[in-house]
């Protein structure tokens, strides 16, 4: 945030001056997709989910049957660094897992 | 074949017959991540799209620092099955030769690890569609082909029956 610039400050009434006020970029939110491989058990990915992101059974199997049926199920969205490092473990599994850019 | 859940969370598998013993002992070869140039793709990727990369910044950073520890993981994962299947043994049922192998509770996840990329790796390697891999299970061998999808089915029953035998994650 850039406050008071007394270089680039307008004067619309004495003793008045305005301040430019820049937002910094919003950090971008990622989200982690896991897409559809036929081989993969269900039983197993159920596990994965549970184990990489402590997701409940009823959770787990609920984005497992999404990936089944829809061919992908976003698990997580975040912050960048995190996104890579749940991709990093669903790899670590052999899941087929994306990072997007929301 | 048999399987048993022992008490302490292990897992007998017996009554292996010589072929089915000689297919476990192979598990961990199958595995191979280098196997093929398709099983290395599916395996090692970077996870972000060009467009969402265009620094190709993920990319770079994926295969320097989270591939070698990928490859690291599943030598470490290998090399306890293989430990594993030194101690098969065997012995005589009803005059015929068969096999049994334990396998430890705390092994459990490194069974599961290679079996399910055993079977990644030969459904790559032979690009096996869906509906191959969904059909009926044939025991008539022609081609090796043939014999990996059979191969694919067995790491696919052994996984199951693993994965039941996880208590706790």
């Amino acid at each position: 945030m850039k406050l008071y610039d007394p270089q680039n400050a307008t004067k619309t009434e004495p003793g008045i001056q305005t301040e430019t006020i820049e937002d910094e970029a919003l950090e971008s939110v990622w989200q982690v997709v896991v897409h559809n491989d036929p081989i993969n058990l269900m039983s197993y990915v159920t596990m994965v989910f549970q184990k990489v992101f402590g997701f409940s059974l009823e959770q787990a199997e609920k984005h497992m049957l999404e990936v089944h049926h829809q061919g992908r199920s976003i698990v997580w969205s975040g912050a960048r660094e995190k996104a890579e490092h749940y991709a990093q473990q669903l790899h670590g599994f052999q899941l087929l897992a994306t990072l997007e850019k929301i | 074949m048999e399987w048993t859940y022992q008490e302490d969370g292990g897992v007998r598998i017996s009554k292996l017959d010589p072929f089915l013993a000689e297919l476990v002992q192979q598990i961990p070869a199958a595995a191979d991540a280098d196997a093929s140039s398709a099983a290395q793709q599916r395996l090692f990727y970077s996870p972000v799209a060009d467009e969402d990369d265009p620094s190709e910044e993920i990319q770079e950073d994926w295969q320097e620092y989270v591939e070698p520890g990928l490859r690291s993981l599943f030598v470490s994962a290998d090399d306890v099955v293989r430990g594993d299947l030194v101690g098969m043994q065997m012995t005589k049922h009803e005059g015929a030769a068969m096999f049994s192998l334990e396998i430890t509770k705390a092994n459990l996840h490194a069974w599961i690890s290679t079996l399910n990329r055993a079977r990644l790796v030969l459904a790559e390697t032979h690009a096996f569609t869906e509906s191959e891999i969904a059909a009926e299970l044939r025991m008539n061998f022609e081609t090796r082909r043939d014999l990996a999808l059979f191969q694919i089915n067995l790491y696919g029953l052994l996984l199951d029956f693993l994965l039941d035998g996880v208590e706790s994650l």
